[in-house]
C-alpha cells in the first residue's frame, strides 16, 4: 500500500502540477513500466478524463446515497452476526448462551456507531497508534482589541474580521464594535490600535485606507485608526497576511509599510504574508503579487527589491532571497495547514499556536521534512494522524490544566 | 515492532466511513452492476471483521480491503472456475495484481483524494456558490436566503473559487465538477 499512496500523491501533485523534476521523473518511469499505467497517467492529466472519473466517482450510489449506505450497513451487521454465531457453534456448545448476548451487543454498537458517523462529523478514534487522552479543538476567530486609552475589547467569535472607518470600528457585517472619539469638532484624531489574537486564534481587519491584513495565531498589529501624512504605517508581531491597497497621492503613491522585529517591508499596493514570531529567529515575508522591498531592522544594509514568488528571510542583519512556492506559506489564511518539506520543529511550532499546546521531545528525533495538508479547523487528532504519515508519534499530557503534547523520537 | 491492532466495532464503523466509497467506486469499475458491487465491499467488512486481529497499520486493512474486493469481484465476473481465496500473507502484493485491475485501485484512490479536498470547502462557502452557480441567485437574494451581508456572500464566493482554483490548478475543470449535485448536497 506504500508503494500505491506514493503513486496517488505523484499523480495528484501531476494533476495540478506541482511536482518537482525528480518526482515528475518517478511519475513517468512508473508510467513506463505498463501500457495500463501510461494509460492512466494520460487520463487524469486530460480534462475530459479527469472529469469522467471524478463524475462516476460521484455517481457511486446510484441514485440514492443514503439508501445505498444503509443497504450496506445491513448487510456487514448481518454478516457480523452470521459470522460470531458460526464461529461460537464452532467453540463448545455450552459457552453458547453465555456469549450470544455479548455478540449481539458488538452489533448494535457497530449499527449505532455507523449512525452516528454519519450523522454527526464528531472527531473519530483513531487506529493509528494514536491515543489522545482528550481531543483537542481547533482555534477559531478569536481576538481582542486594545484602543489607546488601555482599554481592551473582546472581539466575538461569531464574526471573522473588523473595519476601521474614520471614528468608527465595525464588524464585517457593520455591527458596530466601538465608537473611538466623538466627533463633535468635526473630525477625530489619529489614535493607535491594537489587534492582538491569542494562541488559537484569527482575525482580519480592513484598515481606514481599504488594505486587508489577516492576522494568524498569537499576533499582535498596531495600526494607526486614521493614516495621516505620505506613509501608512503598521507593526506586526507574529504572522500576517497582507493585502494593500495602493492609495495614489500628489507625489505618486503612499507607501505601506510594515515594521517587524526582523525587518521593514515597503509597499505600494500588493499582496504579501510576513511571518515574525519573536520565538523564531528568523523572519519571514513571502511575496504574492506585485512588488515590495525589504530592509533588515539590524545593520545598515540597502533595501532589497523582491518579486512575486519570492520570499526575504532575515536572520539578524542578513537577508536572503529564495524562490518559493507562495501557496504553501499563505494556506493558513484559507483555512489549512500546508506543511510540504517543512521542518519538523517548524511544523509542531504551527500546531502548538493553534492548538494551544505546550511542546517537549523525547528520544532520538529525526530532522526529517513534514508533509501534509489539512484543513485548520479539525480537531488535534486529525492533523497528529496526517503527521504521523510522516514518520512521527506522539503522545498527550496536561500540565496544570494546559495540554502538552509530547512528540516522540526513534527508541 | 508495531503491535496488531485490534478492530474494535466503532473502528469498523469508522474504516467503513473512510474507505467504503473508493472500494464501491473500485467494484462498480470491475462489476459494472450497483447492487452487487454494494455486496462485495459490504462482505470484505465482513471479512476485514473476521480477521480483526491480522493487522498491524491502517494501509496493511486498506490493502485488504482493496484485494478481498477484487478476488470477489473477479470471482463474481469469471465464474467460479478460477477461485480466488484470501491469503493473508498476499496482503503485500497489492501492487502486484494484474495491471488492468490495479490501476483501477490506484484511481479509486486518486479519486477518494481529489473528492476530499473537494468537500473540505466550509458549509457556507459551498452553499454561497452553489446558489449562485446552480440556482442562479443574485447576490441580493442570497443575501436574503442565507442571512448574510453582501460583503459576506462576496468573500465565502471568492474563497471558494480561490479553494477550487488551488485544487485543479488552471484547468476549469473544478466548476463543472462543483456543480455535481451528490457532491455539493451529500458531503458531510
Amino acid at each position: 500500500m506504500e508503494i500505491t499512496n506514493r503513486i496517488v500523491y505523484l499523480l495528484r501533485g501531476h494533476i495540478s502540477r506541482e511536482l518537482n523534476a525528480q518526482e515528475q521523473a518517478e511519475l513517468l518511469a512508473w508510467g513506463n513500466r505498463d501500457p495500463a499505467f501510461r494509460r492512466l497517467l494520460e487520463e487524469v492529466v486530460s480534462e475530459e478524463g479527469l472529469k469522467a472519473a471524478l463524475q462516476a466517482f460521484d455517481a457511486v450510489y446510484g441514485t440514492d446515497q443514503a439508501a445505498s449506505i444503509s443497504r450496506m450497513e445491513r448487510r456487514i451487521a448481518d454478516g457480523i452476526r452470521a459470522a460470531e454465531e458460526k464461529s461460537l457453534k464452532r467453540r463448545a456448545t455450552h459457552r453458547l448462551q453465555r456469549w450470544i448476548p455479548y455478540a449481539a451487543a458488538v452489533i448494535l454498537v457497530l449499527a449505532v456507531g455507523i449512525y452516528i458517523n454519519y450523522r454527526t462529523d464528531v472527531p473519530s478514534k483513531t487506529t493509528d497508534t494514536t491515543h489522545l487522552a482528550a481531543d483537542i479543538q481547533p482555534g477559531g476567530n478569536r481576538a481582542t482589541l486594545k484602543l489607546s486609552g488601555g482599554r481592551t475589547i473582546s472581539l466575538s467569535e461569531e464574526q471573522g474580521g473588523i473595519v476601521v472607518v474614520d471614528g468608527d470600528i465595525t464588524y464585517e457585517d457593520g455591527n458596530t464594535v466601538t465608537a473611538l472619539a466623538d466627533r463633535t469638532n468635526g473630525r477625530s484624531d489619529a489614535v493607535q490600535l491594537e489587534l492582538a489574537t491569542p494562541n488559537g486564534g484569527t482575525y482580519s481587519i480592513t484598515l481606514p485606507d481599504g488594505s486587508r491584513v489577516w492576522l494568524n495565531a498569537a499576533s499582535t498589529l498596531k495600526y494607526p485608526s486614521r493614516f495621516d501624512g505620505k506613509e501608512r504605517i503598521v507593526e506586526l508581531e507574529g504572522e500576517a497576511y497582507f493585502d494593500v491597497r495602493s492609495v495614489k497621492s500628489d507625489s505618486g503613491g503612499e507607501p505601506f509599510k510594515v515594521i517587524t522585529q526582523g525587518q521593514t517591508v515597503e509597499v505600494l499596493g500588493t499582496q504579501f504574508n510576513i511571518s515574525a514570531y519573536p520565538d523564531e529567529s528568523e523572519t519571514k515575508t513571502t511575496l504574492v503579487k506585485g512588488r515590495v522591498q525589504v530592509t533588515s531592522t539590524i545593520g545598515n544594509r540597502p533595501p532589497i527589491a523582491m518579486e512575486p514568488g519570492q520570499q526575504a528571510i532575515t536572520h539578524g542583519a542578513y537577508t536572503d532571497v529564495k524562490q518559493v512556492m507562495a501557496d504553501k506559506y499563505t494556506a493558513w489564511k484559507d483555512g489549512f495547514f500546508y506543511f510540504d518539506r517543512l521542518p519538523m520543529r517548524e511544523a509542531i511550532a504551527q500546531l502548538a499556536r493553534w492548538y494551544d499546546l505546550e511542546i517537549s521531545y523525547k528520544g532520538k528525533l529525526s530532522e526529517d521534512n513534514m508533509f501534509a495538508y489539512v484543513e485548520r479547523n479539525k480537531p488535534l487528532s486529525a492533523v497528529l494522524r496526517a503527521l504521523e504519515k510522516s514518520g512521527l508519534k506522539f503522545e498527550m499530557a496536561q500540565t496544570d490544566g494546559r495540554a502538552r503534547l509530547i512528540v516522540l523520537g526513534e527508541r | 515492532m508495531a503491535a496488531n491492532l485490534y478492530i474494535d466495532s466503532s473502528q469498523l464503523a469508522v474504516l467503513f466511513k473512510n474507505y467504503h466509497r473508493a472500494l464501491l467506486y473500485f467494484a462498480r469499475s470491475m462489476v459494472h452492476e450497483q447492487q452487487i458491487a454494494e455486496e462485495i465491499v459490504s462482505d470484505s467488512f465482513v471479512k476485514l471483521w473476521q480477521r480483526r486481529d491480522a493487522f498491524d497499520g491502517t494501509d496493511k486493512i486498506k490493502a485488504f480491503l482493496y484485494i478481498a474486493t477484487k478476488n470477489a469481484c473477479l470471482n463474481y465476473v469469471q465464474s467460479a472456475h478460477v477461485r480466488r481465496d484470501m491469503d493473508p500473507e498476499a496482503i503485500h502484493l497489492l501492487e502486484s495484481t494484474e495491471p488492468e485491475t490495479y490501476v483501477r485501485i490506484v484511481r479509486a484512490e486518486l479519486m477518494q483524494q481529489i473528492y476530499a479536498e473537494m468537500v473540505k470547502l466550509p458549509e457556507k462557502q459551498r452553499e454561497v456558490f452553489r446558489l449562485t452557480y446552480i440556482e442562479e441567485l443574485t447576490t441580493d437574494e442570497i443575501c436574503e436566503r442565507l442571512h448574510m451581508t453582501p460583503t459576506a456572500v462576496f468573500a465565502n464566493r471568492s474563497r471558494a473559487v480561490d479553494t477550487l482554483r488551488r485544487i485543479f490548478k488552471d484547468k476549469e475543470l473544478w466548476l463543472c465538477l462543483f456543480l455535481l449535485h451528490e457532491l455539493l448536497r451529500n458531503s458531510p
